[in-house]
């Protein structure tokens, strides 16, 4: 991946997460080791001041993306998003 | 083995590999348990500059489950970081590194030790050393010395320690793994070959060791020192694991592995042998990332061993009422998923209860053997494997042993086993330093100068 398309990944998927993320009620952290972070929703603040995250769309259909951030993921469903990014490929 | 390189994964990330458990009470200490975690296997001792170290990234991890769902009630947390002295040298040391705090080593290594309860953490202790490698007599001279300073107590009569040991277990891998071939019956085997000695395969290997020595009263449910063995507060269930963060990223920009997320495990290790000769190759990489509570799918394997069918296969007409016996494995299932129910060993239980789970299972409130036997329960001595695990057990001729039927009349009283059952051994000892009398109980790493290369062959 080139930088400039890294970095335009980065703030497209940023932008995209951030509003996902607002739009929450409850984000799902699973795995038996994330246990200890449960119950402190991410903030859109965690992701602005990480140094980097990781966003893995589990499945585009559904809308389903993982944040990998620290050592938290925090599932989100955003379909508009996944779609986004599976279309935007080589944009 | 007992689970070196046992699953297809794991064996492609040597430093978080679970290679042994032991859980025991303490014969020097009989108040506390002795709780020790084996990883990266087949250290040759010569093998630097970049010598063998825990994992910056693994979370390493030894839990206790003490309720009897086969889950972690306890698990006591280790997580390792390492520092460059000198940035200007590829050496991992100066000069002789004569105490752990010299700056010669140019590569220490340092720990934290947290215990999780009920999902609350508490760190025990941050900041402590790891030793040295044994490089050689000028690197490392004297190094048991140099290793004990490695020792720390935390607490009251607490201790840790977390560095490189001799591989204390013991097997004839050259030759099981061929076609499960048991020097010295080799006449007997479906391709039989002369009779030979056996060949301990894990001969100058050295493993990492975390090893951990606390009070009963830490691990029980209770909180207390238990003194009737038949009480069911009396035992624990133990067992280890290792785990990564979620996602790895290969970074061009900083040119290191960048991770994120949640740890997952990536390795399990409860009695030894499970994954390795239990569980069906498709399925050992998936088993290692699951909890012991899960274990029940896995029954199947135990109750009807793939090696309990090999044996009268490999050595024809040695195994003949093995063979004919077409019941479900009980003895198995009770010694690897359950523990020991009472009723079965006069005077004897570690059964944790019906929830199928890999774990070792130690019954604290049986003293250490005065006279130990490294074949454990099976031969009268309730102080060793399967009442969890010492570092001397023969744990291979045990299991041996009862996948070739000596157990099943434990639970099944009409069965006789074959007379091979009670003769067929791994037919190897240690043959690595010898184990310590006291903490952290296995013996002192080959060194690199001082160690040999084995024998080649090919024909």
């Amino acid at each position: 991946m080139s930088d400039a398309t890294r970095r335009g990944f980065l703030v497209f998927a940023g932008a995209g997460t951030a509003a996902a993320v607002g739009a929450l009620a409850g984000p799902k952290l699973f795995g038996d080791e994330a246990k200890a972070a449960a119950g402190t929703p991410l903030q859109p603040a965690e992701l602005a001041h990480a140094e980097s995250f990781v966003v893995h769309v589990k499945d585009v259909k559904k809308g389903e993306l993982a944040i990998l951030v620290g050592d938290r993921e925090v599932l989100v469903t955003d379909r508009e998003l996944a779609s986004r990014l599976a279309g935007t490929v080589g944009v | 083995m007992s689970s070196h390189r046992e699953a297809p994964e794991i064996s492609k990330d040597p430093v978080a590999d679970n290679t042994d458990v032991y859980a025991f009470v303490s014969p020097d200490k009989p108040d506390t348990v002795t709780l020790i975690a084996n990883f990266i296997p087949f250290q040759n001792p010569y093998g630097g500059p970049n010598f063998y170290e825990f994992g910056d990234d693994v979370l390493y991890q030894i839990h206790i489950s003490n309720g009897g769902d086969g889950k972690a009630d306890i698990s006591y947390q280790f997580r390792f970081h390492a520092e460059i002295r000198n940035k200007k040298t590829f050496l991992y040391n100066t000069g002789p590194i004569t105490s752990i705090k010299d700056t010669s080593w140019n590569r220490p290594q340092y720990y934290s030790v947290t215990r999780v309860e009920n999902g609350r953490s508490r760190i025990l202790a941050r900041g402590l050393s790891a030793p040295p490698v044994n490089v050689g007599v000028r690197s490392t001279p004297n190094y048991a010395k140099l290793a004990k300073q490695a020792i720390h107590t935390f607490g009251t009569n607490r201790k840790v320690f977390a560095g490189q040991r001799a591989d204390g277990f013991f097997a004839d891998l050259g030759s099981i793994f061929d076609l499960g071939t048991l020097r010295p019956f080799q006449m007997a085997h479906l391709i039989p070959s002369a009779a030979a000695v056996g060949v301990n395969g894990l001969q100058v290997s050295n493993v990492h060791t975390i090893a951990l020595q606390v009070p009963i009263s830490d691990l029980t449910r209770d909180g207390k020192t238990p003194k009737d063995v038949m009480d069911p507060k009396s035992v624990i269930g133990v067992y280890a694991s290792a785990s990564r963060q979620q996602s790895k990223i290969l970074d061009d920009l900083l040119g290191i592995p960048v991770w994120h997320g949640p740890h997952k495990q990536v390795s399990r290790l409860g009695n030894p042998l499970f994954n390795e000769v239990i569980v069906p190759m498709a399925e050992k990489d998936r088993w290692n990332s699951r909890p012991p509570s899960d274990d029940k799918k896995y029954a199947q394997y135990v109750t009807k061993p793939e090696l309990a069918g090999l044996l009268p296969v490999l050595y024809p007409g040695v195994f003949p009422k093995l063979a004919a016996y077409t019941k479900p494995r009980a003895d198995l299932a009770a010694i690897l998923l359950t523990g020991i129910p009472k009723g079965v060993v006069p005077g004897f239980q570690n059964y944790t209860g019906p929830v199928q789970a890999d774990m070792l299972r130690l019954n604290v409130a049986v003293p250490p053997s005065k006279s130990p036997n490294p074949l454990g329960l099976v031969a009268g001595d309730a102080a060793g494997f399967p009442n969890g695990r010492r570092v001397f057990d023969d744990v291979v001729t045990v299991e041996i042993r009862a996948v070739a039927g000596l157990t099943i009349p434990l639970v099944d009283p009409s069965y006789t086993p074959d007379g091979a059952a009670s003769a067929v051994r791994d037919g190897t000892s240690n043959t690595n330093s010898d184990y310590l009398n006291a903490f952290p109980y296995l013996g002192t790493p080959a060194g690199g100068y001082q160690s040999k290369p084995g024998v080649p062959a090919v024909s």
